[in-house]
C-alpha cells in the first residue's frame, strides 16, 4: 500500500483564480421565486403609494400656490354684454387702486368660455349663452386679505359682484393634501410591515431548507454573523431583483395612467412628481433590500444564537 | 452526558489527549462512540461536567471563541458531510475561507492537498458526481486543509473495503506525524490493531481505558 505523500507544489494543477461559490445554494431555491414575486408585489404597491404622495403633494402645491393670495370676482351677466364689459373693466380699475391689489384683470369673454368649454363644449364666440364677467385679482405678497374692505370697494363700483377668496378650496385641499398623505403612508407602511414578516419568514425558512449546509459551516468554525451575512446577501439580491421588477411594473402602470389621464387632461392639470419624488420611486428597490437585508440578518442571527 | 430527561449517554468519561497522539476510540454500536466524538467537535456541551479544549473550559466560551476553538478542529464526518453544490476545490476550500485566508494562498494549497488525496483531476467535480471513496477522500482533505490542532474522524472506515480502509488511516497517520492529535473513532477492531496507537473504549456509555498514551499534558482534555 502505497503512503500518501505531498506532491510537490510543481506537479499540481493550478486553480483557476474565481470568486468564492456561496455554500448556500440559490438554484432551485424555491423560497427564491416566492421571495422575488413577494418584493415584487411588495414594491409595485410601495412605488405606486409614493407616487400618489409624491403626485399628490406636488399637484396640491401647484393648487395652493394657485389660489394663495388670489381673489375671483363675478359679475352676474345683465343680457347686454358691451355693458358687462365696461363695468369689469371699471371694477379692475378700481381695484388696482387698492393698497392691498396687485393687479386685476378682467377676463375677456373667449377666456371665460375656455374656462367653462369642458363642462359646456365649445360656444365659439356666438355668445349664446350671457356668460359672467370674471375678474382675476392677485394681491399683494405678504398682504392679510381684509375681505370687508375689498367687499366694500366692489360692491361701491359694481353692487351685485360676488367675491370669491377661494378659502373654501384651499381649505378643502388641505384637508386632500392630508388624507392623501396619511392614506399613501398607510400603505407604505403596511407595505414596509409585510415585508419585513414576510422577509423574517423568508430568512427562517432559508434557515431551515439550508439547514444541513449551516450545521457543516457551524461545525466548521463560521461564526454566526457570517452565516447571517450569506442569508442577508441571498435575501438582498432577491428583494433587489424584485423590487426592481415592481418598479417596472409601477413606472408602466404610471405611463398607461398618463395616457389614459391625457383624455381628461383639460379637467386635471397633468400630474408631476417633483425630483424628491423621483429619487424616493427610483431608489425605493434599493432601500427596500437594504431593510430585507437587515431584517434577514437580525432573523437569522437570533435563530442561530439558539443552537449551541 | 444526557438529553432532556433521557437516561446518561456518557458517564464518567475522563480523559486527556496530548498534544500530537493518535488514538482510537472504540466500542459497540450503541456505546456512545459518535456522542463523544460530537462533544469534542463543539456539535454538542455537556450537560454537566467539563470539556475543557486547548486549555479552555468550553461552557465558559463566547459564541465567538466557540468558532475560533471548532476552526482549530478538522472533523471526517460519517456520512461526509459535503455541501453538494459546491465543487470538491470550493468544499476543500471552505475551512480556509472561514479562516479569512486570501484566495492565493487558498489556490495554491487546496489543488496540493487535493492531489496529495489522489484527486487531483477532479477539482471541479460536484460531491455527487464522485464514487464514495472520492467523496471521502474530499471530507478529509477539507478536515486537514487548515492544519489542525485536533483531527476527529468518526467511523471513516464504516463503508468502505479493507484496503480504502488502510489507505484513510495511513492519511491520518500522516497528518498525525505532521502534528495533529488525531483521534478515529472505529468499530473495526482488526483494522484497530494493525496500528501501534493507544486506544480509548467505550462500553455502555462508560470509558475502558485500552493501551498507553493517554497520561500526560493536555491539549485536549474531556470530562464526562
Amino acid at each position: 500500500m502505497r503512503k500518501p505523500r505531498v506532491a510537490k507544489t510543481a506537479d499540481v494543477p493550478r486553480a483557476p483564480a474565481k470568486r468564492a461559490a456561496s455554500p448556500l445554494r440559490t438554484k432551485g431555491d424555491p423560497g427564491a421565486r416566492t421571495l422575488m414575486v413577494i418584493a415584487a408585489t411588495a414594491a409595485f404597491f410601495a412605488i405606486s403609494a409614493l407616487m400618489v404622495l409624491a403626485a399628490g403633494t406636488q399637484l396640491v402645491s401647484q393648487w395652493r400656490w394657485a389660489f394663495d393670495g388670489a381673489v375671483t370676482i363675478q359679475i352676474p351677466a345683465t343680457g347686454d354684454a358691451a355693458a358687462d364689459t365696461t363695468r369689469a373693466a371699471a371694477l379692475a380699475t378700481a381695484l388696482e387702486a387698492s393698497d392691498q391689489v396687485a393687479r386685476a384683470r378682467a377676463l375677456g369673454p373667449q377666456e371665460i368660455e375656455r374656462l367653462i368649454e369642458p363642462w359646456l363644449g365649445s360656444l365659439d364666440g356666438t355668445g349664446s349663452i350671457p356668460l359672467p364677467r370674471l375678474i382675476d385679482v392677485r394681491l399683494v405678497s405678504g398682504a392679510t386679505l381684509d375681505l370687508a374692505a375689498l367687499e366694500r370697494r366692489v360692491k361701491s363700483v359694481v353692487p351685485e359682484a360676488v367675491i370669491d377668496d377661494h378659502g373654501r378650496w384651499v381649505q378643502g385641499l388641505g384637508q386632500l393634501a392630508r388624507t392623501v398623505e396619511v392614506l399613501a403612508v398607510t400603505v407604505l407602511a403596511l407595505v414596509g410591515l409585510a415585508v419585513v414578516l414576510a422577509v423574517g419568514l423568508a430568512a427562517r425558512t432559508a434557515l431551515a431548507l439550508h439547514r444541513e449546509t449551516v450545521d457543516i459551516l457551524h461545525l466548521m468554525g463560521a461564526e454566526d454573523g457570517y452565516v447571517a451575512g450569506l442569508l442577508g446577501r441571498l435575501v438582498f439580491r432577491r428583494t433587489l431583483v424584485g423590487g426592481l421588477i415592481g418598479l417596472a411594473l409601477a413606472l408602466a402602470t404610471l405611463s398607461l395612467a398618463g395616457q389614459i389621464g391625457s383624455g381628461v387632461g383639460a379637467v386635471l392639470p397633468p400630474l408631476t412628481i417633483g425630483m424628491e419624488g423621483w429619487i424616493a420611486i427610483l431608489t425605493a428597490p434599493l432601500t427596500m433590500a437594504v431593510i430585507s437585508w437587515l431584517v434577514a440578518r437580525t432573523s437569522a442571527l437570533a435563530a442561530l444564537r439558539r443552537r449551541v | 452526558m444526557r438529553f432532556g430527561r433521557s437516561a446518561d449517554i456518557l458517564t464518567d468519561i475522563d480523559f486527556a489527549v496530548e498534544p500530537g497522539s493518535f488514538h482510537f476510540l472504540t466500542g459497540p454500536s450503541g456505546a456512545g462512540k459518535s456522542t463523544l466524538m460530537k462533544l469534542m467537535y463543539l456539535a454538542l456541551l455537556p450537560s454537566r461536567g467539563a470539556l475543557t479544549l486547548f486549555g479552555h473550559d468550553v461552557r465558559k466560551l463566547s459564541r465567538r471563541d466557540l468558532a475560533a476553538t471548532r476552526r482549530e478542529i478538522g472533523v471526517v464526518f460519517q456520512d461526509f458531510r459535503l455541501i453538494r453544490h459546491l465543487t470538491a476545490f470550493e468544499n476543500v476550500a471552505l475551512p480556509l475561507r472561514l479562516s479569512g485566508i486570501d484566495d492565493r494562498t487558498v489556490n495554491r494549497h487546496v489543488p496540493e492537498l487535493l492531489d496529495w488525496v489522489g484527486l487531483a483531476d477532479h477539482l471541479d467535480a460536484v460531491p455527487q458526481a464522485l464514487s464514495g471513496g472520492q467523496q471521502q477522500r474530499i471530507a478529509i482533505a477539507r478536515a486537514v486543509i487548515s492544519r489542525p490542532k485536533l483531527l476527529l474522524a468518526d467511523e471513516p472506515t464504516g463503508n468502505v473495503d479493507d484496503r480504502l480502509a488502510m489507505r484513510l488511516l495511513y492519511l491520518f497517520e500522516e497528518m498525525h506525524r505532521m502534528g495533529s492529535a488525531v483521534v478515529v473513532a472505529t468499530h473495526n477492531e482488526a483494522l484497530v490493531s494493525r496500528f501501534p496507537y493507544p486506544r480509548l473504549m467505550l462500553e455502555r456509555g462508560r470509558l475502558a481505558r485500552v493501551g498507553g498514551g493517554m497520561a500526560g499534558r493536555d491539549e485536549s482534555r474531556g470530562r464526562q
